[in-house]
């Protein structure tokens, strides 16, 4: 509507339309009018009142909308003086349809005829539309009689026009074709249009003419402007309405009464003559209006040629049609001759000329030939298997699985009655692997694992990890050491010759005196004991008052003097007895009488504070206590230099003193060691020099005590780290320490780096001893056995002592996990003591 | 760093291996197998683990990247690629494309894998036994996907062409037949995709060792029957025909070179220079005449099998034994000879009821064969009649353990076995005089058993021994020496001995003369006596206990290993010793049924306290290996923490 009013509202300029006339002839203009017959076309559909159709596109595009209303102003002036020159050389139905509006006298069935040739001509138009549309869209295929639907889809196709340029500009020629055809169907209308096309302008000149058909021009002027306004509002007017100048419409002279009453008698078409309400003409209904209304009365459908019950034809039937449904025609390229396809086929030629082209033959799965060529000649290979990693082979059968195998192999009832006894699915399967006896080779069935046996051959052999392993060719026995036999390295206690009871508790310490007649032990209960060593009689006992841990003889045998560790005690006992001789028990208690003078001798304070020496009371000297020394702590053990003058106490609670050196004849002490000598558990003297062994945790440390100096710090292995007893071997070369750690190690003074370990005790070690004579060697531990071992030390330093176990003594009864607390040698016999936890002493020989 | 020298970077774990070939497992599998590549233990498997303890299969890093490079995993691959190729023509219902896919499937051989395999000959050979018990088991296996037709045809081939070579090469030494039969299904548990991988190897390698096997006894291969025989329209279309002239291994086939035989030197001479020679020839020679009278052993007899023997297995050992075989024609073609041949020597029954029409012939069980292969010899033929009750079957597979258990009848075969061949005679001779021996006492036993099963049954036992007693002086003497010896070993104190018989009784009599004597001293006083044997036993049982007190620590975990093994069958052995003698007792009827199988056991029960005290003991030795457990982690990740058990033994 707008660019309605803009047109009125802009009024044309000569010079433009000169200017434009020029460029019309010129050809120029070609495209525009293009543009402006849509123009042309979508005004055409406003007026029949589709407007919605028309504007959608404007207002979705602005810039569009924009380019169109300038288009448009040029348009509208060479429409309008197109319409000029259209105007002088109109058809003569315009003239005539004119010439009727003017002298307003029209016959209603001309107006009715033309209506009918212009709804002809619109619907020719569409179908060549339509023709030419198929190709761009095949939706639009379907023809219909309907005026609407063809407008609307022109209108459709308008609208993607406008939208799509380019698309436009192609398919420009094709359009131009298609309408060229057209005034060939039309016979006058083509007639005025080939005069109007002089020179090169050729579609755009055209359709002015087909709007002359298609437009109702003629009806516009005659149209009433008034619109919806009621018509009873003109009642006392001589006019009904105004054209689009702007002018009256009169209404038509109608006659008065008379004359109407005659047309109603003269006038046959009278009862079908009605008035058009907008002109105020009369309008004669035409046969088919007549049925058509009609029709509508008696709501039917409205051309009596439409059948409402047609044959229903389904276009997606299950039938296959020949042709497909879109009638495209086929395209170029499918009537030529392929290219690719003319390639492939030549060189299929040329490979059968060349014998190129054999038949297919699958290469043969199996094929045998000599792979070898020679037995022992390896094939050179890049990889070789490890002979080292080759599978076992399988297992060969025995005659336990014969199928008929001798009578023993069979299971016995006992056997029998155990797998019946076993759950279903087990009792199968322990059966399978039993061994059966069949009476005959006929009666052999299946065997129920045999594949199952297969399979898991295969699966060792593929999925478990191989080792390697050093197979081992012979027995047990082999593997032993070649040792001498025991009975060639006689003497030695073999077996339990005596029984000392006596002791109410556990006998922790033991001692025989050096000559060997006598022994005494110290016991938990409170008492030492001493025994004659051929009868295994008590001689005396001593009620010392607290626990004995340790004993010890002088082992100067011109002296009689046992040294007694009682608590934090250590008591210097003469034991007289009848076995003793007189003359030695007078020269000790000589020595005992009266204490040494001291002189000038200052005693270290620490010394001081450690130990005091002093005199038994009278009571304890009738019980043979000579000397007592008082010490800070318990006294663990004590040691006896071998010349008997000099003794060492060990108490390990005590931290800086805890070994202190005695010296008996001039009763002085000294603490030598004091920072060091920290957790000591065992010490002893050198048998024949002037050396101290020390024994610490991990380490054992020999001094020299003339020297005053570390001569050796040897450690020990972690699992020998916590040493219980150490035993020096008589020639003094060689020492032994037994450890918690179950273990035994056998050290040398010259080469102490490569100790021999020995293994042989399952419990801690309790204590060591070498016998002074004989090359022996005994061990105590506490799973309970003692073992003798001969231990022979060769002169010369090459060659390795030989140690060898001779014999395992058991007999000791355990007391919470401990058995056999210490053990002790006769000094000139292979005779062996030792104290048990059970209260016995026993003498092995 | 971790994982970058040493162990760590030897191994890689399985599934890194496969990972890096971009194969899945199951073709990882295949081509393990195919390639013969397993796992390896490491010496340290936390350390080739990278720390972890956990077991996992760990391949050498070498092998994996030696299959990087090999052309079967680019086979597989592709067989991997166009199986989808043809899954997705089978969905369209392309049946070309399907074709087309199914005709271009690669068909890969492997004679390069068992060459690289087996460098030599010698050493595919060495290793036969599994593929031959994986052919043999195949032959006569269910066709079923995994396995196809062509698989089993080929073993049946394969299993043909091996036979005829040992039957020609008449090299097969023992034979023995297990409870392990003939036809087999296969249990669902068992992965026949994996046992496929394996045969079609083992099928490979077979062939090629076929090939060179026949080859070096002249025949041709693939094998083909000397004279193509005439077949008759019927036969003619039956193609099966053709096969089973090789399948009866008893057809003359086609040889590649004429025959020409070779006459070995005069035994005389030999023998003489034999006898001047080492232990060691005179050893091997003694084994290469063992292996000719092996070849000639049934030289010269005829053969004839009834249907219901086992065709094959008698064939192989008849013919590989020099021995001519037949059956009845309706059993299999090829048959030479019918039942109703005069020369049949023997005739293999294996039912016990059956009539024997030919007295020319020896009616005999199969195991008659068997038996006589082991031995080298041909047996006495009476305890083998059909319907007796068979000796036991010998395995031939003959072990030399320390304290193995050797049945007497094993102990008959090594025997037989060492003897030289004038010995074996006479040496069969003796054992069928015990074995009639043997009878003998048995009837003797039953007999009396019929008559006074009537009459008591309370003294049955008694009565036996008295009845003995009475009967044969020669088995009183027996008995008498068998109870003096075993009172003696009751007793533990016996002198050795002597095997001198006319002395024996005088000195058993002195023997308990001095026993009496040193009882008494025993009783007197505090001295022991030591029986000699008793002591030495003693002492050298002390003897190596104290020599394995000084064994080296190296050797001690290995030592009680071997110990305990020994022992182990020591034990058993002597078990079955027992039983086996209470067995022939109890056939003599000295034992009782009762006695035999000893008294019914049954569970004593315990007391609520010692229940708890066991239960108590468990758990403390439950609670000891955890700690132990524990403590041996702490150690494997490099804690320097002392077992918790050794703390506390140090406070």
């Amino acid at each position: 509507m707008s660019r309605k009013r803009k047109i009125v509202q802009e009024a044309p300029s000569s010079s433009i339309l000169k200017f434009d006339e020029d460029l019309d002839l010129l050809g120029i203009l070609d495209e525009d009018d293009d543009e402006e017959e849509d123009r042309l076309q979508q005004k055409s559909f406003t007026k029949l009142g589709l407007h919605g159709l028309d504007d959608g596109p404007d207002t979705s595009d602005p810039y569009y909308y924009e380019d169109k209303d300038n288009l448009h102003k040029e348009v509208a002036f060479y429409k309008s003086s197109k319409k000029q020159t259209k105007s002088k050389n109109s058809t003569e139905i315009k003239t005539t349809k004119k010439k009727d509006k003017k002298g307003k006298s029209k016959s209603v069935p001309d107006s009715v005829e033309e209506d009918k040739i212009e709804d002809a001509n619109k619907s020719d138009n569409d179908k060549k539309d339509d023709d030419v549309d198929d190709s761009d869209d095949d939706e639009h295929a379907s023809e219909s009689s309907d005026d609407e639907d063809i407008f609307s889809s022109d209108g459709l196709d308008d609208e993607s026009d406008n939208s799509d340029e380019d698309s436009d500009e192609k398919d420009s020629d094709d359009e131009d074709e298609g309408y060229a055809e057209k005034p060939s169907d039309d016979g006058d209308s083509s007639a005025v249009a080939e005069e109007i096309i002089t020179d090169g302008v050729r579609a755009s000149k055209q359709l002015p003419d087909e709007y002359a058909d298609n437009d109702s021009s003629d009806e516009e002027e005659i149209m009433n402007t008034i619109g919806n306004v009621p018509t009873e509002w003109y009642d006392e007017c001589d006019h009904i309405g105004f054209d689009h100048t702007g002018q009256k419409i009169y209404k038509p002279d109608r006659g008065d009464g008379l004359d109407a009453f005659l047309r109603r008698i003269e006038d046959p078409n009278y009862m079908r003559t009605v008035v058009d309400r907008l002109t105020g003409q009369d309008v004669v209904l035409v046969d088919d209006d007549l049925e058509l209304i009609q029709r509508l009365v008696k709501a039917q459908v409205p051309s009596a040629q439409y059948n409402l019950y047609e044959p229903f034809m389904d276009l997606y039937s299950h039938e296959v049609m020949e042709t497909p449904l879109s009638g495209r025609p086929e395209h170029k390229r499918s009537f030529l001759p392929s290219r690719s396809e003319r390639e492939k086929i030549s060189r299929m030629v040329h490979n059968i000329k060349q014998n190129l082209i054999h038949k297919h033959q699958r290469p043969k799965r199996y094929q045998a030939y000599d792979l070898w060529k020679s037995d022992h000649i390896p094939v050179p290979m890049r990889r070789r298997l490890n002979p080292k990693y080759k599978a076992p082979p399988c297992k060969l059968p025995t005659n336990s699985n014969s199928y008929n195998p001798p009578p023993e192999f069979l299971p016995t009832k006992f056997q029998l009655d155990w797998i019946k006894s076993k759950h279903v699915r087990q009792r199968a399967e322990i059966w399978a692997r039993l061994p059966k006896k069949y009476n005959s080779l006929r009666l052999v069935p299946n065997h129920r694992t045999y594949v199952m046996d297969v399979f898991n051959r295969c699966l060792d052999l593929y999925m478990s990890s191989r080792f390697a392993y050093k197979k081992i060719i012979g027995t047990s026995k082999d593997l032993l050491p070649d040792l001498p036999r025991p009975r060639d390295l006689r003497p030695f206690p073999t077996r339990e010759a005596l029984q000392f009871l006596g002791h109410k508790s556990v006998v922790r310490a033991l001692a025989v005196h050096p000559l060997g007649k006598i022994l005494a032990t110290g016991s938990d209960d409170h008492t030492v004991k001493i025994w004659e060593i051929s009868s295994g009689r008590c001689i005396r006992t001593l009620d010392v008052g607290d626990a004995v841990t340790c004993l010890q003889w002088n082992p100067n045998s011109r002296v009689l003097v046992l040294a007694v560790c009682v608590g934090s005690c250590v008591v210097m006992i003469n034991p007289e007895s009848y076995l003793t001789e007189a003359a030695v028990v007078t020269r000790t208690n000589a020595l005992f009488m009266v204490p040494p003078e001291q002189g000038d001798y200052e005693v270290n304070k620490k010394v001081q504070r450690a130990v005091t020496w002093a005199t038994p009371s009278s009571d304890e000297r009738q019980m043979g206590y000579r000397v007592v020394l008082k010490h800070l702590c318990p006294v663990q053990q004590i040691v006896w230099h071998p010349q008997g003058d000099y003794f060492a106490t060990l108490q390990r609670e005590a931290k800086s003193s805890s070994v202190i050196i005695h010296q008996l004849s001039r009763h002085r002490s000294q603490i030598p060691f004091s920072k060091s000598a920290i957790k000591v558990t065992a010490m002893s003297f050198h048998p024949k020099k002037a050396y101290f062994y020390i024994c610490c945790q991990g380490r054992v440390r020999v001094y020299s005590l003339l020297q005053k100096k570390l001569i050796r710090l040897i450690r020990t292995s972690s699992s020998s780290e916590w040493i219980s007893s150490i035993a020096v071997h008589p020639s003094g070369e060689h020492f032994i320490i037994g450890s918690h750690g179950k273990r035994l190690t056998w050290y040398e003074m010259e080469a102490t780096n490569r100790p021999y370990t020995l293994r042989y005790h399952h419990g801690a070690v309790r204590s060591v001893a070498y016998h002074n004579k004989y090359p022996l060697m005994a061990s105590a531990a506490d799973d309970g056995r003692v073992i003798v071992a001969h231990a022979m030390v060769y002169n010369d330093w090459i060659k390795d002592p030989l140690i060898v176990p001779v014999k395992e003594l058991r007999s000791h009864a355990f007391l919470d996990g401990v058995c056999v607390l210490q053990l002790c040698w006769h000094p000139c016999n292979p005779v062996l003591f030792t104290a048990g936890a059970d209260g016995t002493v026993r003498l092995w020989q | 760093m971790q994982g970058e020298a040493g162990e760590a970077a030897r191994f890689i774990s399985r599934s890194r291996a496969v990972r890096k070939l971009q194969l899945g497992l199951q073709a990882f599998n295949r081509v393990c197998i195919i390639k013969g590549i397993f796992p390896i233990e490491p010496k340290n498997r936390i350390k080739a683990q990278k720390g972890d303890s956990k077991y996992r299969p760990l391949y050498l890093k070498k092998d994996i990247k030696f299959l990087m490079h090999d052309p079967l995993i680019w086979t597989i691959r592709q067989e991997e690629a166009l199986r989808k190729k043809l899954a997705k023509a089978r969905h369209l219902r392309d049946g070309y494309k399907e074709q087309l896919v199914k005709r271009n499937k690669p068909i890969y051989r492997l004679e390069q894998n068992v060459l690289e395999r087996y460098p030599t000959f010698v050493d595919a050979v060495k290793d036969l036994g599994d593929p031959l018990t994986m052919i043999f088991l195949f032959c006569n296996i269910e066709v079923r996907p995994p396995i196809y037709e062509h698989h089993v045809s080929r073993c049946q081939r394969l299993k043909i062409e091996f036979l005829t070579y040992v039957i020609e090469a008449s090299c097969l030494t023992k034979a023995f037949i297990t409870t392990k039969g003939y036809y087999y299904e296969v249990p669902p548990n068992a992965d026949m995709k994996i046992m496929r991988h394996f045969l079609e190897f083992y099928i490979a390698m077979l062939g090629f060792v076929n090939f060179r096997l026949l080859g070096k006894v002249d025949l041709r291969y693939p094998l083909k029957p000397k004279v193509m025989p005439r077949l008759k329209g019927a036969e003619k279309k039956d193609l099966d025909n053709l096969k089973n002239l090789m399948a009866s291994l008893n057809y003359p086939l086609e040889k590649t070179t004429e025959e020409s035989e070779e006459n070995l030197d005069d035994n005389e001479t030999t023998s003489k220079l034999i006898k001047g020679s080492s232990e060691k020839t005179q050893k091997v020679y003694a084994e290469r005449m063992q292996a000719e009278a092996r070849r000639k052993l049934f030289s010269g007899l005829k053969f004839f099998l009834n249907p219901e023997c086992n065709r094959e297995s008698l064939t192989l050992v008849i013919r590989s034994c020099g021995g001519e075989v037949s059956w009845p024609s309706t059993v299999f073609p090829c048959s030479t000879y019918k039942e109703d041949d005069q020369c049949i020597t023997h005739q293999i029954v294996d039912r016990p009821n059956f009539d024997k029409k030919y007295l020319t012939r020896f009616y005999v069980q199969p195991q008659w064969v068997y038996d006589c292969l082991n031995a080298v010899t041909l047996k006495p033929c009476q305890p083998y009649l059909p319907g007796c009750p068979l000796p036991p079957h010998i395995c031939p597979f003959l072990k030399n353990f320390e304290g193995w258990y050797i049945p007497p009848e094993e102990e008959d075969l090594r025997k037989l076995l060492a003897a030289s061949p004038e010995e074996k005679e006479a040496l069969l001779k003796e054992m069928a005089a015990a074995e009639q021996k043997k009878l003998a006492m048995l009837r003797a036993v039953n007999e009396k058993s019929d008559d006074e099963s009537g009459s008591e049954d309370d003294d049955d036992e008694d009565k036996y021994d008295e009845d003995e007693n009475d009967e044969s002086d020669e088995e009183k003497d027996e008995e008498v020496e068998e109870d003096g010896d075993d009172a003696v070993n009751e007793a533990d104190a016996s002198m050795e001995v002597d095997d001198g018989e006319g002395n024996n009784k005088e000195e058993e009599k002195k023997d308990d003369g001095k026993e009496e004597e040193i009882k008494d001293v025993v009783r007197r006083g505090k001295e022991r006596f030591y029986s000699k044997k008793k002591d030495e036993s003693k002492e050298e049982r002390t003897d190596t206990r104290m020599r394995t007190l000084m064994i080296h620590k190296k050797n001690r975990k290995l030592y009680h290993k071997l110990k305990t093994k020994e022992t182990k069958r020591l034990r058993r052995s002597s078990m079955l010793k027992d039983r086996r003698e209470a067995l022939e007792l109890h056939k003599i009827g000295k034992i009782s049924d009762e006695q035999l199988e000893g008294p019914p056991k049954t569970k004593i029960k315990q007391t609520f306290s010692e229940r708890r005290a066991k239960l108590y003991q468990s758990r403390v030795r439950s609670a000891v290996r955890f700690a132990r457990s524990a403590a041996n982690k702490n150690r494997f990740r490099g804690e320097k923490k002392k077992p918790a058990i050794a703390d506390t033994r140090d406070e």
